[in-house]
């Protein structure tokens, strides 16, 4: 099994998750978000970090706020119902965040779910999801089992190629459980993303065999080779061939001017992102009461946890359990950050008229 | 008679001889209809292991008390856009284009439609079933759940099955898209070739019986615990399609689920299938060239060393299609000698 990350040797600071969120919601709104909106960013970016996305937290902010004040995404505005069926809709967000669009599309699949039994929303012209096991999550709080993914920029060749073309297709899914939390699936279709490069880039470090490609598509073990270059499917040709289904499922249905290579990444400032989703909804009572189907998942995950355990394994998991519970130990001690980013927000708070403290 | 010897068969011949003898086996004919196409469909493209073959597993199963021929079809419950279907124990390939049929038909008015079924047979390949949302003009999905083959992740003792799965999408200048997989890192098929011809396997596709990782491949057979593609993330697929199949359908789940060749125990599979119709969204042109477009992309890019040409999902079967569609389907003498007896033992005349 592949080893991660370990800790920076950087000064860390604890940041209480309340005090992350505030900020977040401070500066949004000062950008120019609605409340609402800002709150919802300030849940989601919290969310995030806490659960040790930590890429996908607190340094979002100042990429997204340098998106709105370069004009690039709208800090307000809702999505557009473009067309629909009982339970089928497709909404354009016309270059506004998902973070806020996205909520709207998996709430109004749940809506519908409830009469049709299942649902499915398709969201054109927003941003990158950030975390995308929030708006799945968010399924599975209303008591369904909720799915989303969206097309990323182009970070991998297809199986065989040697240039990029198709992003590494973010994917989440989650179910609502009885006696346990929900089982939550979140993960991404390439064997190791960007920021893991980077980590052993920092490190000093060779990446394992087989996570990434140099500029040519030919193996490397180098992480700036690999930042140069492009990622690798998880699970060779399977993993693209998910990707290629992901693509014509957001991309392809979504009817948006750009999509495949044409999407672009959350750090060009200059170019709309032209992002793609898809979530669903699934009502379980479509098959059976919603309190005989929680007993079931308790079920599945009680014979996951009774399972024996690998040499080196503490125990058998159920997917987000683990992140679950660095949540759980963050909410109540603090999200650790490192100094230099803490500086960052604060110096971007400044700039916005924002104070860190 | 070499175990090797082939005839050329045309699809229409492939179909008759299924059809009849499925017929006499105890099928009613819609069902056999059905379960033939399949046959057929996989035939053509070269999976000749869900192809005529399945006449014998059929007759295996029925004959055992494992599998029931006589199934009512209606659903159990459906909503505007759902349903839920009781196979009783029926042939998996029926079940599921049975409930694709009225995933398409949910999707005409709901714009998708998703049906699941409780108590199934092996479905055997599942591109079929996407296929025929496809031929609709719509995209399909389609989840089994399997006996268990693999261990939860991190853990040693099979509880997940390796969840076949597929999905598909209509193309206009090229054949539609067509992702067929499992979520094992290797396939079963490509698993006990290797244990005849004793080529090794590649590392992390298998634990032997102590819960160590193998390469052997007769030792990974003998234990059956397959590791998960891309590892945890294909660890953790598999738990969400037993969570769409075996928790969805409400029957039986993981451990409870057994293998096609316990012939005398019903399987208790379960599926879920997905049809989409685009043409809520686009007209249907414009979206066949957007996938066109998706194909015609990857088709440019530069193939690595070694690699003749860049390929999308379903394309090396598509071209077997076409030669087959041309020349016939190669069946072998041998499975037709054994088909031929099956003709006799059932008192039906030889079709061909």
């Amino acid at each position: 099994m592949r080893g991660t990350a370990g800790p920076s040797t950087e000064n860390t600071v604890q940041v209480p998750a309340s005090h992350l969120e505030d900020f977040t919601i401070r500066a949004f709104r000062a950008l120019g978000m609605p409340s609402e909106h800002a709150g919802l960013m300030g849940d989601q970016i919290t969310w995030a970090h806490a659960r040790g996305h930590s890429w996908l937290g607190a340094p979002k902010i100042i990429q997204y706020g340098t998106r709105i004040r370069t004009g690039v995404t709208a800090a307000a505005g809702e999505p557009e119902v473009v067309s629909e069926a009982g339970a089928f809709t497709l909404l354009d967000a016309r270059d506004t965040f998902s973070q806020i669009a996205g909520v709207r599309a998996m709430e109004l699949a749940v809506e519908k779910a409830g009469q049709a039994g299942a649902s499915v929303s398709v969201l054109r012209n927003t941003t990158s999801a950030g975390a995308l096991g929030y708006f799945a999550l968010l399924a599975a709080r209303r008591g369904m089992i909720g799915m989303a993914n969206n097309n990323a920029p182009p970070l991998m060749p297809p199986w065989g190629g040697t240039t990029k073309l198709i992003g590494n297709q973010a994917f989440a899914m989650a179910s609502p459980a009885g006696r346990h939390d929900p089982v939550l699936l979140d993960m991404a279709l390439s064997e190791m993303t960007l920021v893991r490069y980077h980590e052993y880039e920092e490190r000093g470090e060779r990446l394992p065999e087989g996570v990434a490609l140099d500029a040519s598509g030919r193996p490397t073990t180098d992480p700036t080779e690999a930042l140069r270059g492009m990622m690798v499917p998880m699970g060779e040709h399977r993993g693209y061939g998910l990707a290629v289904m992901w693509e014509v499922l957001t991309g392809v249905l979504s009817g948006s001017l750009r999509f495949l290579d044409d999407v672009t990444m959350p750090g060009v400032f200059d170019r709309a992102q032209a992002v793609s989703m898809f979530f669903l909804a699934i009502n379980p009572e479509m098959a059976m009461p919603y309190d005989e189907f929680v007993e079931r998942v308790d079920t599945l995950v009680d014979r996951m946890h009774a399972s024996p355990a690998a040499p080196g394994v503490d125990r058998v998991l159920v997917p987000g359990e683990r992140s679950a519970a660095v949540a759980r130990r963050r909410m109540r001690d603090g999200i650790p950050m490192p100094a230099s980013l803490v500086a960052e927000l604060a110096s971007f708070g400044n700039e916005i008229g924002v104070p860190w403290d | 008679m070499t175990a090797g010897e082939t005839v050329r068969a045309t699809p229409e011949r492939i179909r008759s001889l299924a059809f009849s003898l499925l017929q006499a086996l105890g099928m009613p004919p819609g069902d056999a209809g059905i379960t033939a196409d399949a046959m057929v469909w996989n035939e053509l493209r070269g999976a000749a292991g869900h192809g005529l073959s399945r006449v014998l597993q059929i007759r295996d199963r029925s004959r055992a008390g494992g599998l029931n021929l006589r199934v009512d079809w209606t659903p159990l419950h459906e909503t505007p856009a759902t349903g839920l279907l009781d196979a009783e124990d029926g042939w998996g390939v029926v079940a599921a284009s049975r409930a694709m049929e009225l995933a398409v038909d949910k999707a005409r008015d709901a714009g998708v439609g998703t049906v699941v079924v409780r108590n199934s047979d092996v479905t055997s390949a599942m591109g079929y079933y996407p296929y025929i949302a496809v031929m609709a003009g719509m995209v399909g999905l389609a989840i089994t759940n399997s006996v268990p083959l693999m261990p939860p992740w991190g853990g040693t003792e099979v509880l997940l099955g390796n969840q076949a799965f597929a999905i598909g999408a209509p193309a206009s200048t090229h054949p539609p898209l067509i992702f067929d997989s499992s979520t094992s890192a290797y396939n079963m098929g490509k698993m006990r070739r290797a244990a005849v011809s004793g080529e090794m396997l590649p590392p992390g596709v298998a634990l032997d019986e102590t819960g160590e990782e193998t390469t052997d491949a007769a030792a990974a057979l003998a234990a059956l615990r397959l590791l998960p593609m891309g590892g945890h993330r294909g660890g953790g697929l598999a738990i969400m399609w037993e969570v769409l199949t075996g928790i969805l359908a409400g029957r039986r789940s993981t451990t409870e689920v057994a293998g096609m060749h316990e012939v005398d125990r019903t399987q208790g599979l379960s599926l879920y299938v997905q049809a989409l119709d685009p043409r809520v969204f686009l007209p249907y042109d414009e979206f066949l060239s957007r996938v066109d477009r998706l194909i015609d992309q990857i088709h440019s890019n530069p193939p690595r060393r070694g690699v003749d040409r860049v390929r999308v999902p379903g394309e090396s079967k598509a071209r077997v299609e076409a030669e087959y569609g041309m020349h016939g389907v190669p069946v072998p003498t041998g499975l037709l000698e054994r088909l031929r007896a099956l003709c006799t033992d059932l008192g039906i005349e030889w079709p061909w």
